[in-house]
This record gives structure tokens, sequence and C-alpha cells, in this order.
């Protein structure tokens, strides 16, 4: 038994009876759609159509959203349906960021991850799914493709069929006959134009508190990806997309930025944390740095403190934070979010143990926990780039530098964290040395992997490019380059040129800190920004 | 005649028979269908239904419906197609499973409502039928026998009466008659026969088609 949805675009009449159905049999809220009817229009009266495209979750043979559930809330049934269990989901929402497809949302009554489940209540006694049912031109075919005489495999053997972005490896399990390319590519068709019958959530826009905005519709002027299906090579401004012949969304269902603030501070708590405790115990077993309490004790206390509102902040970004040991009773081990939260606690643990033992003067048994702490440390720090690489909806945070950036950015976030300690504290010579040569490398290097780096190198794929491109020349640009000028650049001037002074030191360290949160914020907020459906 | 075997005369499942997934519960089943609470799912809780048959009330295609009425609650859970109405067998556009909405509108008028204050103030109280009658009744005698005709008017979204009022509002010397008609079937029905030969009333549309 294989379910799998087969959409006939040459009887679709883009009447939504299918989206209401699904409304109906699984009482889905108001904002949030599990199947949605796509409208693109191309031309110019009277050369002009408008195609429709039935979309919603593909169930993929191997489901990005499966393996990145910390809980297994997200699964699959052995019949190929990819199933949720809300009683069990935390609301994490990496499943989304997994998903190519923008086929998952937040339900706005439980909090929690819900999409379209092939209506598995219904086809475990029997039933079609609702939206099959009411169809009323039968273009919607679901059934067992393994079952070569079912009407799904009888047209997949004599049909041409596509699915979305195969490109992603997911092996999708709905296909299309005679699908459109200006409205099966999520970015082909200009975004600006406005719906029929309704109004797209404004751009920027808030309902409710600031921590739900809506994605925005992203500019894409026609004479790219749009243009080109129309081989108009002019190249227009995007707001003369309603003038021009290119491709255009006349509906598409809205969808909501799944992380927020908490995640870009989330990261840079983290790399405090991980950092202070990595440059203080390296150091000091290195002999570059002394044992004085600052280097020992406090920094195991930071690093502890630092962890905590890592943890904090990861449990506040959950739309059911109340269910976070849910990761702990039924942890799913191949996804990062759960080993991240294992290394985490692990962390807080030896840092937590290595404070208490050096206040109370076993000074010897701390400095044994130093290597086991740098290890987690450094698990600590880069796990993130793991848990990104699994969010296969965001191809941007697909890269191979990301470990060794968050590395980077954890080095310098530490010195900088000790930099700014030593004007309360007071800093030797000889550590005051050390902290710059340290703090002034890392910020060169992550300069190099930032700038030269992850932002030099042609992006693979569209989406990645797409946010790419928002991050350097779009609406995140100015966050961007303040980044790397105020909070990369500067602070390594000024470490060039005051010539070991606290003041400056600490000063690098305060904006090479601020830098770092505009940085994350850029590069967690604008591959959400992107359209994938 | 009736057929003994078919007597809905149902369409046959366009899936075919055996393992694979059915359209509809069979209609035997249907005074006590058993299926999965939706909102406890993948907890396997039964819930039992029976399927009444009713009609979408949208448009004028009046196609057919199946009330999901929830046997322990006796409410209506959702609306799906019938698959023995003979004009559109099972399937329905946007307006037949969405007809819950109405059912379950939080401003769905339940009961006669008197207006209170002035016009557009909003305001109204519930009164009983016989009130709601008496005097509805009472001011279109009267202005019957103060020969006011004109300021009598019947205003409905779907003549759904099949004709009735057009036999009582002429015996009342009206010509008040107004519907959803007016603004939007009255428009098809010149047109339609000049584009399609046919004013593709729903009784007369043909049956979904199928590859199987």
């Amino acid at each position: 038994m294989n379910h799998g949805f087969l959409i006939d675009n040459r009887k679709c009449i883009g009447c939504h009876a299918c989206s209401t159905a699904c409304k109906s049999e699984n009482e889905v809220p108001l904002g949030v759609n599990r199947t949605w009817v796509k409208y693109v229009e191309k031309g110019e009266f009277p050369d002009t159509r408008r195609y429709f495209q039935v979309t919603r979750c593909n169930h993929c043979a191997h489901p990005p959203c499966v393996p990145i559930c910390p809980t297994k809330a997200m699964y699959q049934r052995d019949d190929g349906i990819v199933e949720f269990d809300s009683q069990i989901c935390i609301g994490c929402k990496a499943c989304m960021q997994a998903c190519p497809y923008d086929a998952i949302y937040i339900d706005p009554d439980s909090g929690t991850a819900a999409k379209c489940h092939f209506c598995a209540h219904r086809t475990d006694v029997g039933l079609e799914p609702a939206c099959v049912v009411v169809c009323p031109v039968h273009a919607i075919i679901a059934g067992d493709l393994d079952d070569a005489g079912s009407e799904i495999s009888r047209l997949l053997a004599t049909q041409e069929v596509s699915v979305r972005k195969p490109e992603q490896n997911t092996r999708p399990k709905l296909f299309y006959i005679e699908a459109e390319q200006s409205a099966i590519l999520p970015m082909a068709a200009a975004q600006d134009y406005g719906h029929l019958w309704s109004q797209p959530p404004p751009a920027h826009g808030n309902s409710g508190g600031g921590h739900r905005d809506w994605r925005g519709p992203i500019q894409i002027a026609p004479g790219r990806m749009a243009g080109a299906m129309v081989s108009s090579g002019r190249p227009a401004k995007a707001a003369d997309s309603r003038k021009s012949r290119a491709p255009r969304e006349t509906y598409n269902a809205p969808h909501r930025v799944p992380w927020h603030w908490q995640v870009p501070a989330y990261l840079v708590t983290k790399a405090i944390g991980a950092g202070a405790f990595l440059v203080a115990a390296a150091g000091t077993a290195l002999g570059l740095l002394p044992s004085v309490p600052l280097f020992t004790s406090i920094a195991s206390f930071l690093a502890l403190v630092f962890v905590a509102a890592t943890v904090g902040l990861l449990v506040w970004d959950l739309d059911r934070p109340e269910r976070f040991w849910t990761i702990l009773i039924r942890p799913q081990w191949r996804s990062w979010l759960t080993r991240g939260a294992v290394i985490l606690i692990g962390f807080s643990a030896v840092v937590g143990l290595s404070w208490v033992l050096s206040i109370s003067g076993s000074v010897e048994l701390a400095g044994r926990l130093r290597w086991p702490g740098v290890l987690l440390a450094i698990l600590s720090a880069v796990y993130t780039a793991f848990l990104f690489a699994q969010a296969e909806g965001r191809d941007l945070w697909q890269s191979t530098l990301l470990p060794w950036h968050l590395f980077v950015q954890a080095v310098m976030a530490g010195a900088a964290t000790f930099s700014i300690a030593g004007l309360f504290v007071g800093l030797s010579p000889e550590a005051t040395r050390v902290l710059s040569w340290t703090l002034g490398s890392s910020l060169l290097v992550n300069l190099l992997l930032t700038a030269g780096g992850e932002f030099a190198v042609p992006h693979a794929s569209s989406v990645a490019a797409a946010a790419a491109r928002m991050i350097t020349r779009g609406r995140y640009a100015p966050c961007y380059w303040g980044s790397l000028a105020g909070g990369l650049a500067l602070p390594l001037a000024a470490i060039l040129v005051s010539g070991g002074s606290a003041g400056a030191l600490a000063a690098a360290g305060a904006l090479s800190l601020a830098g770092l949160f505009a940085y994350e914020w850029v590069f967690v907020m604008a591959p959400q920004q992107i359209p994938n459906s | 005649m009736t057929d003994p075997v078919n007597p809905l005369r149902l369409p046959p499942q366009e899936t075919d028979a055996g393992q694979r997934m059915q359209q509809y519960p069979p209609p035997e089943s249907w005074d006590d269908w058993v299926e999965w609470d939706q909102r406890q799912w993948p907890r396997k809780v039964p819930r039992h239904y029976m399927l009444v048959p009713t009609v979408c009330f949208n448009c004028e295609s009046a196609c057919g419906l199946l009330g999901w009425v929830d046997k322990e609650t006796l409410q209506v859970r959702k609306f799906e197609g019938n698959p023995a109405h003979p004009g559109s067998r099972g399937r329905n556009c946007a307006k037949g499973p969405a007809t819950i909405n109405q059912v379950n509108d939080p401003d769905r008028i339940l009961y006669p409502l008197k207006r209170a204050g002035g016009r557009g103030e909003g305001r109204w109280v519930r009164v009983s039928w016989e009130e709601a009658l008496a005097d509805i009744g009472g001011r279109i005698r009267r202005a019957l026998q103060e020969g006011r005709h004109e300021e009598v008017m019947y205003h409905v979204g779907r003549p759904g009466h099949d004709g009735m009022m057009e036999w009582i509002l002429p015996a009342w010397g009206l010509d008040g008659h107004n519907s959803h008609t007016n603004i939007c079937s009255a428009a098809r029905a010149p047109d339609t026969p000049s584009g399609w030969g046919s004013t593709a009333r729903a009784p007369t549309t043909p049956p979904p088609t199928s590859f199987s």
C-alpha cells in the first residue's frame, strides 16, 4: 500500500471545492489551509489564460519534515501517508522549515503543526479523501501506487506527469498532469500583482503582537525568471507587473514566517555561552590565559547563564512551550533539535558542575572537566549547522561552511564577552594581548567566511539565490552590510589601531556581539521570506 | 420502476470495488455509519453518524447533499455529496461543503426578530411566530384593503417554493416578486441558450467523466 495523489489539470476548473471540503472535513481554522488552488495568469487580452494548481502536501517518499521533528509528531505511515499527531507536537515549527513546499502550518487554535494528512481517518475506513469525493470534475485522483490496476497507477502509466521541485530529492507522491511551469515554480510568477477575491496580507504586517507576521510578497521583476517565460527581454520594475504580460500570481494561500527574533537571539546567547567556556578552558589549559577567576569560575558561570538563556529562548519560541519535555520523553534521535537539546543539557551540566567545583575550592576536579567541556562547547556551537541543514525548505541554510562559521562566531563571542568583562575585572597585559589576538583573528576569519564565503559563491538553487539577493541587495541589505561594517570591520580596526587599550577592546567586543545579532537576524529571517509554493 | 438491486439508482462507484477506496459509505450503513473522530485523530475514537439526504440551497442547481448528523449530539458535523441525487451524483462545488458555515453561523437568525428602534439602529427583539405572522399578515391585509398594493413586496433570496408565490401574489393583485433571479438567473436565461443551446440546469448536466 502506497498512497498518492494525481491532479489532472486538464480537468480542474479552479472552483475551490477541494479547499472547502477539506476545511469542513478536517475543521481547519480560518487563515490556514491544508489544500488550496493557486492561480497564475499569463498573457494579455485576448491572448491570456488563467492556470489552476491544486497545492498541498506531497506525501513525499522521503519527507524532510519527518527526520527534523524532535518528538515523532510528524511521521510516515506504512501506507505512505505523511501523518502528524497534534497531541505530541511542541510547536517548534522545524517541520515548516524543512518542507520545501509550504505544506505545513501552525494551527492557530492548538498551536501545533498541521497539514494535509490524506484524510487518513477516512482512508482507514475505506473512504476517499474529502477533496477527491467533492471534486465535480474528478480532477483529483487518490489511490494506491503499488496497485497496478488502480486508477492512479493506470494514469501514471500512460500520462506525462510532473512533480513540484523534483531537485529537492523528496520524491513527491503528488503528480500533476499538464503542470503549468509558471505555477509549479514558486518564483516564476510575479507576486505583487494583487489577488482575485482576496487581499494578500501586508508585506511586513503583523496580526497580534508582532509574533506571527506574514511572509511578504517578494518582488520579482519581470525580466528574470518571469520575463523569460514570455521571452520579454525588457527589464521592468516589479511595480510594473500589472501592466506586463509576464505570469502573475492571482491567488495563493498566505504563509506566516515560522521563526522570529528568538532564534537569532538564541544563536547569539549560545555563541556567548559556548565561546566563553571554549576560550577560557582552552586558553588556561594551553597556558595562554592565566588561571584567574575570570577564566575559571566566572567563565563557567557565564557559560551556565548564557546556555540557560539559550534554552529559555528555544522554549520561548515554541508554540506549546509547556510540552518542551516531550523532546526528552519521546525523542526522535535523527532530529538535530533533539540532539541539540541533549548537547545543551550536557554542556549545562558540565559547566554547572565546573562552576560549583571551582567556587568550592576543588580546582583540581574542575580542571578535569575542561576538555569534556570544550568538546561540548564546540558541539553546542556547531550543532545548529546540522539542524539548519535538515531545514530543506531554506536552501541558503544548507551551507557547508556553516559549522565552521558557527565555530568562529563562538570563539569571537567568547573573546568579546571577556573583553567586555575585562572592564569590570581588570585584565593582565598578557590576557589583554591574548584576547585581542583571539577576538581580532576570529573577526577576520568571520569576515572572510561571511563576505568571501557564504555570500560570494554562486548559489545552486534559485531559493538560496533569492534569499542571498534579499540579504545583499534587498530588504535585509542595511542590516547585513551594517553587521559586516559595524560588527566585523569596525571592531577589527579598533583592535588594530588601539594598541591594547582595555576600553577599545571592550568596545570592539560590544560591537562584535551587536553585529553578530544583526547578522544572525538577517541569516535566519531572509530565507524564511522566500516562497516555496 | 424501482430497481430492486439499486433502489436509489446510485451511480457506480468510480473507484473499483474490492480493496480500493469508496466515494461514499454504502447506503445500507447510512443509518449508522461509524467513522474515526477527526478531532482526536490519530487516536482512533469512533463516532456514529446518520447520513441524512438534503439539498444544497446555495444556488438553483440544488445539488444533493448528505448531512452527517452526529448521533450522540444530533448536530450536523459536515455535508458531503449525495450519490443518489440524479443531477449532482455525489459531487459538489465549493458551496456544498461550505453549507456547514451557514448552519453554524453565529449570526444565523434562528427565530423571528422585530425591529425595536429606528431603521439602521440594529436593535431587535425576539417575537413569537404567532406575533410575527399576525403582524405581517395584518399589515398586508390592511394595505390590500386600502388599495395600497404597491406598498407590498415579496423579496426572497432564492425562490425555493416551486412557484407557489406565483399563484399567491397574482391572487392578491400584486406585481411585487423580487428574488436573486432578478439580477442573476434572469440574465442567464436569455444568454445561456445562445451560447450553449440549452439552459444547462443541473438535472440535465451530464455526470462527471471518469477514466475507469
